[in-house]
Order: C-alpha cells, then structure tokens, then sequence
C-alpha cells in the first residue's frame, strides 16, 4: 500500500525531536558517524528520516550514495541506474552499509530500480540525489521538482543554459530544495579565500585565472557500432539526448566528452573552478558581459569537446576571468595589492604575500559562511527549508558559464550576454544554442 | 532486388547532386568537402565533417551571401538522399545558420519516420520564422506516435498561438502519452483559450498533468501583465482539496504576485498540522523580509518545532526587532528551540548579547556551549569588542579565557595591550590562551614587544606559546626575506643565552632564507651550547633543501653524536622530499652518502624508505646492497620489491 502525501510530510519534518540541531546547521557532523548514532539503531526513529533515493549510481554517484549512508538521519531506500548491474552494486553497497548495524546483520530495504520515473513515483521518497550524464539533469530534475523531491543534482546543473533557467523555475515553482553538487564552494579554505577577496584583502580585484587541464586527452579514433549490453536500457540511456548507435566509449564515464551529453572538461571540472571563482568574484547571481575563446575540438573520432582551450569572460566590473587548459587546476584571483589561488581539488591555497592566509575577517566584514558538508548541508536545508550553499541559481550561473565557452568556442566568434535577460545581445545564431530540442517524448515541462 | 533498386536509385540523386554541386562552383572547397560526407556513416572517420563544419563556421561567420549560400550548398546536399547519419550532421549545421530557406527541405522528414521528425525538429525548433510553425502545425496531423508528441513538444517550446486549437482536440487523445503532451503544450502556449482546455482536462484522468499546465497558464497570464486572471488560478489551486504539491506550487506563485496577501495564509500554514505545506511557507517566508513582524508575533504561540523554524526565519531576515523575543528563548527548556535561539543571536545580537552568551558558553550543556560561542565571534556592532574588553576586567578565569579566544577570532586588535597584559596573568591556562591570541591578532608592529614577553618566558611552561607567537607574526610581514629582519635584530642585541637560544629556535621556523647564515654561524660556534643546540635542530627542520648540504657536511663530520644524528635524520627527510625536493640524482646521490654515514639499523632502515619510493635503478642497486644485512634484510627485501614494482609500471 502507498504511504499517503501527509504520512511522507511526516517522515522528513517530525525532526526536531532528534537531529534538529544539525538541521540548523549548528551542528557539524563527521562524514563518517559511528554505529551508535546511525539511524538504524533506532536513535533517529524511521518518521524522522530523510528517504532518499539515487538515480545514476556511476562513479560520482556511488560516491555521493557513500556520503549519505554516512548521515544519520538519511536512509537511503532506491538506487536507479540504466544499467542493472551497476544498480545491483549500489543496492549491495546499501545493503552491506546498513546490515552491520541491524542485529540480524542483515538489511534488504533498498530497492533497484532502472527507471527513475519509478523512484519519483515513489510517495515516501523524500529526496533524490541525481547524477545522471548531464544530459537528463534538468528532465529528471524538473520532474522531481512536480513529485515534490528536493534534490541534490550533480553539476553541471543542465547541459543547456535554458534548460538550467527551466530547473531554477520548477525548483522555486514547486517549494523545493536543491543543492547542485559543486562540492568544492563547501570546502572552508576555498570560502575563506573567498572572503578574502570579497574584503579586498588582495586589494582591487581585476584579473580571475582560471586553470582547467583535461587529464583525460588522448584523442580516440571512430568506434564501431556496438550491441547493446544485456542489462543495459540504451534508449534510456539517451532519453532525450539525439539518437545515436551504441558505442561502448559513447556512455558512462566517457559520456562528459561528447557534446550531446556534456560539455567536456568545460562544463565537468568547469562547473567547479568557474564556480570558485564566481564565489570569490561576488557574481554568484548574476553572469559575465562579454565572452570569447578558441577550442580545438578532436577533429576525428567519437569525443567531440574542446581538449584544449582558451578563453575569457569580461564582467560589468570590469574583471577579466582567462581561463586556460593548462596549470594548476584551480583558481587565482589578482588584485593591485596580491593574489590568492585555490587549488581544486584539496582546498590548498596559496597567497602573495603568503601572510595573507593569515588575515582574520571581523564579524562586520563579508562573511560566506561554512559548510558542515556539502552533502549534510542539503539534509540540512531540507529540514529547515532554507537554501543550500549551492543552491540552484548559482549552479545555473555557473553552468551557464560554461556553456556561453562553450558556444562562443564552437561559433568561433566574441559573443555580448545580457545576464539579466540571459540572452546574447549581438547574436541571434547563438542564442538559438541556449535551447536543447528533446528527442520525443521527452520535454522540460 | 527491391533493396539493390533503392540503392542504385540513391546513386543516381547523389550523382546528379555532386554534378550540381560541382556547378554550383563559387566555393569549391565546401562543394568537395560536403561530397566527401554524403555517404558518411557512424564509425566513419569524421574528418571531412571537421572541414565541413569549418567551412560553414567560416562564411556563418561573414555573415551575409555567404551564410546564405552555405545553407543553401547544406540544403542542396539534404536534397540528394545522404545517407542518415549525414543527414543529422547537416540537420545539425542548419540548426544554427538555417533561415525560412530551409524549412521546405526540412519540412516532408517531419512526416517521413520518427527519426526524421526528430532531426528536423531539432533544427527547426530554434529557427525564428512564422514558416517553422506552419511546417509543423501541418505535420501534426499526419504524425502519430513518438513524431506527433515530439511536434507537439516543439509547439509548446516555441508558443505557437495558431496551435491551440489543434492541441486542444488532442488533449482528449485515447493516447495518454499524446493527450498529455498536448496538455503541457497547451499550458506553456497559454491565453483563454488553452487555458479554458487545460481547466476541463483537470476534471480527468490526466489531472497531475493539467495541474501542472494549469499553473503554467497563470505563469503566463502573470508574465503577460494579467493579474487578475493569474491570482483566480492561483488562488483556486491553492485551496483544500487540492493536492499539496499543486497548492505548493499555488502558494509560491501567491506569494510572488501578492505578496502581502499572502502573508496571513503562510503564517496560518506555519501555526498549522500540514508539515508539506509548513515546509513550504517556511521558505517562503524566509524569502519575504517583510513578514518579520508576522512571524515574530506568532512565535510565542507556536509549537516547539514551529519555533525553531520561525527563529531560522528571522534570522535570515537579520530582525533586530526580534533581539528580545529570541533572547528569551535562548533560555528555552527545549533544547532545540535554545540551540535555534542561541545560534540566532549571532546575527541578531549586539554588545549587550556578550554576558548571556558568554554565561551559556562557559558553563551550558556542550552543544550550547559551541553555539554560544560561534554567536559571540559573529556579533556585530563596534561597540562589541569593547563590551568584551570590559567585561573581561575582573571576570573570573573560564570567563576570561573564553572573551580571549573570540577577541582573536574576531580579529579584535583593540584588544591587543589587555592580551599583552594578560600573558602575565597569574593562572598560567590563560597566559597561554593571550599568547596563541596575540599569535593570531598582532601585527608586524607588535614584534618588539611580542619578543619582549617571548624573554620574559624564556624558561618559563609557556615559552613555546610565546615562541608560536613570534613565528605567527613574523610569517606576517609581507616581504618573504624580512620576516626574521626583527627576530635577528633582538638576537644580537640580547645577552641572555636562554633568550637567545629560545630566538634562534624561531629563526629556524619562520622560514625566512636570510636567517640561514646567521644559523649556520651559530651552529659553527661552541661558545653558548643552548644556542648552537638550537641552531643546529633549525638547520636540521629547515623546510626546504636550502640545508642539504651543511646536513651532509654535519653528518659526516660532527663531534656532537646528537647533532650528528639530528644531520643524518635531516638529509634522509630532505631527501624524501617530493614537492619541492630535490631532483633523482641528488636524491640518489644522498642516499648513497647517507649507506656511507649509517652507524645503527635504525639509521639504515630510514634509508631503505626513503630508496622505496625512488623509480631508479641506482636505488634498486643500494636497496640491494643491504640485502645481505641480517639487521635490515627484510627492509631491504620490500624495498625491492616497491622500487623494482615502480620501474616496471
């Protein structure tokens, strides 16, 4: 029998019992909480959980699954993937996770699912965590949206910059919570550099530099048409990118360097630097005026992103981001007084003068806050219905970021963006790249 | 035979296409590259694509006659039959440069197959001429299945007016997967007419679908500048009997359009049972500055878990005028409401918030007491510090070691002469706690009388803290090569062996290259031992690898075992250096050296780790040599093992 809508209220709400204090986020809780305080125990009672579910249980997926089974007031009841042996491993990941702390050793409540539209039927399912390929992230994220889940949806938010402004809307239409998984805007050195720039420590700033090399940029020939895996929903798969034959390297992990799916490094590592940088930069709300670059995209073979890159945005303000395949990965801000760089991923900085790293920021100075987690930070907000760190306007501007390199790379021209009207002011070619027609039956409505 | 008859007919159009092409002749470089790509198919090289794509970026980008016959050599080629996979790469090519030109050419593959429809749809969907909604509107109906729902998809991105009608006859369809997508069309397209048909189809088995539409109709009647039509929708979704997802959606559209209105409901939400739509109302009224008042006036009557949530609320709307109300819950039984409250008061509270938070820090339960205390580092207001500062003047000593930790987070210089004064603070837990402050709040300025107190320690529990402290400061000039400038200035000016000992340890932790021949001149000399102690251990920790080479020297030559063995430890951690290291050669190099100089096992095991983690040959032949030492063979055998498992990857 179903749960009814008020019976799952319940289940996410009735937190104050226990947990409230994390819920304020007063509470910085370890990543890995022990047996004592897993909710399996019985300390959080299973009204008071947060049920979640993961649709894409890949690399990054599994990953984020694993950070969850570490909270104690979620439990995660549905792992969904295309491919039903990945969906079986994460089931078993739940499983061995959960049974050492039943008394029976035993646990077998999360259920596989190879369809997500099953998991967002799902009443009890509170929040969903969505790491699909890019190209389903804003279809799954809007529809979640409708069913009434708050969601922690990998970044890049969309992989098109309509698309993003649809999943704000549905975030904000429905009352929903969003956490983009641009992890790397919850480690506190990378909001302490921030602030330093935010308080004018490196003085004025002027120039943003952002290093994004491609660790994976061996150039791979034509591949074969392949069959399609036993096990595997291929058609799913594509949902509503453009149909194409099966390919081994076209899915998975491959899938980011192929433009019908992703953006390539610009928009995977991207939708983390670009994201640092706009923290730092004060633009998480708003966008650059000006973009333009030149990309070597593989002339031959599957992958199709840009493998090397240079490009630039200019703000408002004035401040320049030059952003370039080579270098630390990471992100230094120059001002006329000094520069700091965030180094991703890790969190290390470096300053000149290093005795910057040693300013204190006052109480009334520009304060980002810090994240207990990027993971908890989303349970957090959904108990207390406040907004995630990387809530979904700023994984959208950031995303756009990316995809405004990407077009103007793949236009081959300097493009003018209104960051108001989210539209190019002196392109109507370009502009018609910010839509990403659907394979039907699939819409973002 | 029917097949070999299709392909010779394929033939003969792709014939006459690259004859006409060839013709066509005013770029001849596109017309060959587009005849390389006819016949493409996946798993083909893409090359010939590569130099399409650039040839059409190339006249996209001169603009004028030359876009236009581009598409037109695009065009021409889409007529001639390529084959399907040439057809998605040109479909993709006119998706950017195609003009009303193409949607003739487009226009029959909307009807062809599934496939076709998609591709052109996909190019079709972006083009901004009125000949695109024709095209698509008379394709409608002769589509079924999967090309009908995409159409009807595409309509609604693009808002095709003229498509009302004709979808709302399908919102009726027998096919669900149709009915629906012409339903979400209808919504996005919005206006009476779409709007009246999306309110009947609430009435039927598509309800969550037409709700959904419903909500997008006032959307647009909102965006259009007709309120009024778009609050009647809100507002009959947002009532009893609707599903709470649908009255969220209602709710959050209410409280856009007519916000003050809105406000008694979500308050009326926030006192109520409905935990969906209290979670709703909650974000909302977060986002609504002007609800402050509301929500402060029904905090008092609301239940334990509507008052955390309203204290949150307030909060986030930095209402000062919710400073008294929030105090007093700081003293709430319910822990969570003390902990929302306490955590509050960090933004809401000012000077005369200091003594309660400072009592609950200090002597509340241990989660109170961590939220206490981050809301006393983030009080704001400039009279802050100086509340602190006056209450720390005869408070007692839990209370003053903990006004010392905030005034250093707070960056609070103007507490620097009480910090200064409280290093001679009789209980020694606080002069320790006025030192790590100092460390962390003082200046370049503040040196000189920071290694005044760091002499007045010397010898004292609390030297190393002092120590700290100098090092802290120093590491805060900005010039790298001036940070010991102070340090090495009080070093000749003092006669104290303890005091210059206890300096010399600092010099060696600053970091500053300067200091470095002053250290090596210490260490040389016999004169004061403490100093020449310190001075070798700093050479001996340095950071970098600027030291190698007077550890080489010590270690072979020393007197002093102790300082012999520091020398030796010292090369073995450079050596085993990665960033910033020194280079394979030297590290070999050093590592054979230090086989020479090894007077224990202990000595020889540190080198066999340090050999492990080389990919050398030479390392492999040293970790070999020890082999045949019975003290350190099993070191030996493993370190083989890891540099032979190095070279082989």
């Amino acid at each position: 029998m179903k749960q009814t809508g008020s019976r799952r209220g319940l289940s996410r709400r009735q937190f104050l019992k226990k947990g409230g204090a994390a819920a304020l986020g007063v509470v910085a809780l370890p990543n890995i909480v022990p047996s004592s305080v897993l909710g399996l125990d019985g300390s959080v009672p299973p009204s008071e959980r947060i049920v979640v579910a993961s649709i894409g249980v890949g690399g990054q997926g599994t990953a984020n699954l694993r950070a969850f089974l570490g909270q104690r007031d979620a439990q995660v009841m549905g792992v969904c993937d295309v491919d039903y042996q990945r969906a079986c491993n994460a089931r078993d990941v739940v499983h061995q996770t959960y049974g050492q702390f039943m008394q029976s050793g035993e646990y077998k409540g999360c259920e596989v699912y190879t369809d997500f539209r099953a998991v967002l039927d799902r009443e009890d399912v509170d929040a969903v965590v969505i790491c699909s390929p890019d190209h389903w992230h804003a279809v799954i994220s809007v529809m979640a949206a409708k069913a009434g889940k708050d969601m922690y949806t990998e970044k890049p938010l969309a992989n098109g910059i309509a698309d993003g402004r649809r999943v704000v809307d549905a975030v904000k239409r429905y009352g929903r919570i969003f956490q983009t998984g641009s992890h790397e805007r919850s480690r506190t050195n990378a909001r302490y550099a921030a602030e330093l720039v935010r308080n004018g420590r490196i003085g004025k700033l002027h120039t943003v530099h952002v290093n994004l090399p491609v660790d994976n940029h061996a150039p791979i020939g034509p591949q074969p048409v392949m069959p399609v895996p036993e096990g595997f929903d291929y058609d799913l798969w594509l949902g509503p990118a453009p149909w194409a034959p099966y390919t081994e390297k076209r899915c998975h992990f491959w899938f980011r360097y192929i433009l019908d799916y992703s953006g390539g490094e610009v928009t995977d590592r991207g939708a983390h630097i670009i994201d640092l940088a706009r923290m730092g930069h004060g633009t998480d709300l708003t966008g650059p005026v000006e973009v333009e670059g030149k990309g070597d995209f593989p002339r031959d073979g599957l992958f199709n992103t840009a493998m090397d890159y240079n490009f630039s945005f200019t703000f408002k303000d004035g401040v320049r981001y030059l952003c370039k395949q080579q270098g630390p990965r990471g992100v230094k801000f120059e001002g006329d007084k000094g520069w700091v760089f965030i180094h991703v991923h890790g969190g290390h900085l470096e300053a000149e003068p290093s005795s910057l790293l040693k300013e204190i920021i006052g109480p009334d100075e520009i304060h980002l806050g810090r994240s207990p987690g990027h993971h908890r930070d989303f349970l957090n907000n959904v108990k207390t219905r406040g907004e995630c760190f990387a809530a979904p306007e700023i994984g959208h501007r950031t995303a756009t970021m990316c995809h405004l390199a990407n077009i103007a790379m793949r236009l081959e021209r300097p493009l003018k963006w209104n960051p108001d009207t989210e539209r190019f002011t002196n392109d109507d070619e370009a502009n018609r790249m910010l839509e990403v027609p659907q394979r039907s039956p699939w819409r973002l409505v | 035979m029917q097949g070999t008859k299709m392909i010779r007919k394929m033939l003969g159009v792709l014939s006459a296409f690259l004859i006409g092409v060839s013709a066509f002749g005013q770029d001849a470089s596109l017309d060959e590259a587009l005849q390389k790509i006819a016949a493409y198919k996946f798993g083909d090289s893409r090359e010939a694509m590569s130099v399409v794509n650039d040839l059409v970026r190339k006249a996209d980008n001169a603009g004028g006659a030359e876009r236009k016959d581009a598409e037109a050599k695009l065009l021409a080629l889409l007529k001639a039959n390529p084959s399907p996979d040439c057809v998605d790469f040109l479909c993709r090519q006119l998706a950017i440069i195609g003009t009303e030109a193409t949607v003739p050419v487009l226009a029959p593959m909307l009807v062809k197959d599934e496939q076709s429809a998609d591709w052109a749809r996909y190019t079709l969907e972006n083009i901004p001429a009125k000949e695109v909604d024709a095209a698509l509107l008379d394709a409608l109906t002769k589509t079924e299945g999967r090309a009908r729902i995409g159409i009807i998809n595409t309509l609604g991105v693009r808002k095709t007016a003229d498509a009302v009608g004709p979808l709302a006859a399908m919102a009726g369809d027998s096919d669900a997967a149709i009915a629906s997508a012409a339903i979400a069309s209808l919504g996005l397209i919005g206006g009476d007419d779409a709007t009246a048909t999306v309110a009947k189809a609430r009435a039927g088995a598509l309800k969550s679908v037409a709700d959904d539409a419903y909500i997008a109709c006032a959307n647009g009647f909102l965006a259009d500048g007709k309120k009024d039509k778009a609050t009647k929708i809100y507002t009959e979704l947002s009532k009893a009997g609707e599903s709470q997802r649908v009255r969220a959606a209602a709710l959050v559209a209410l409280a856009k359009a007519e916000p003050e209105k809105t406000q008694k409901e979500l308050i009326a939400l926030l006192k109520g049972e409905d935990e969906y739509l209290r979670a709703v109302a909650v974000g909302l009224l977060r986002d609504d500055a002007k609800a402050s008042a509301q929500v402060l006036e029904a905090l008092p009557g609301l239940s334990p878990e509507g008052q955390v949530l309203a204290i949150a609320v307030l909060e986030k709307h930095d209402a000062k005028s919710a400073l008294g109300a929030v105090s007093q819950l700081a003293a709430s039984e319910n822990a969570e409401v003390q902990l929302a409250a306490l955590h509050a008061l960090g933004t809401l509270g000012n000077a005369e918030t200091v003594p309660m938070l400072l009592t609950t820090a200090t002597s509340g339960g241990d989660e109170a007491k961590r939220v206490a205390s981050d809301s006393l580092d983030s009080l704001r207001g400039a009279d802050v510090d100086a509340k602190m500062l006056a209450v720390m003047s005869g408070a007692d000593a839990k209370i003053r070691g903990e006004l010392i930790r905030s005034l250093a987070v707070r960056g609070a210089t103007s507490a620097l002469p009480a910090l200064m004064s409280a290093t001679d603070d009789a209980d020694a837990a606080i002069q320790e706690k006025a030192l790590d402050a100092l460390g962390a709040l003082a200046g370049p300025g503040e040196l000189p009388a920071l290694i005044d107190i760091l002499a007045k320690k010397s010898g004292s529990p609390v030297q190393s803290r002092a120590e700290a402290a100098v090092i802290a400061v120093s590491q805060k000039v900005p010039q790298a090569d001036a940070r010991a400038a102070t340090v090495l200035g009080a070093l000749g000016a003092s006669k104290d062996e303890k005091v210059r000992a206890s300096l010399t340890n600092v010099l060696g932790r600053i970091g500053d290259a300067s200091a470095l021949g002053p250290l090596r001149e210490l260490a040389a000399q016999t004169g004061e031992a403490a100093v020449q102690d310190a001075a070798v251990r700093a050479l001996c920790d340095w950071e970098t690898t600027a030291t190698l080479d007077d550890l080489r020297a010590m270690a072979a030559k020393s007197a002093n075992d102790a300082h012999r063995s520091l020398a030796f430890n010292g090369m073995i951690r450079i050596a085993r250096m990665n960033e910033g290291g020194p280079d394979a050669d030297t590290k070999v190099k050093v590592f054979e050296e230090a086989l020479g100089l090894a007077k224990s096992a202990d000595e020889k095991r540190l080198i066999l780790a340090g050999l492990g983690n080389l990919k050398d040959e030479r390392a492999l032949a040293l970790a070999k040599k020890l082999e045949a030492d019975a003290e350190v063979e099993a070191e030996a055998k493993q370190a083989i093992e890891q540099i032979t498992k190095s070279i082989a990857k």
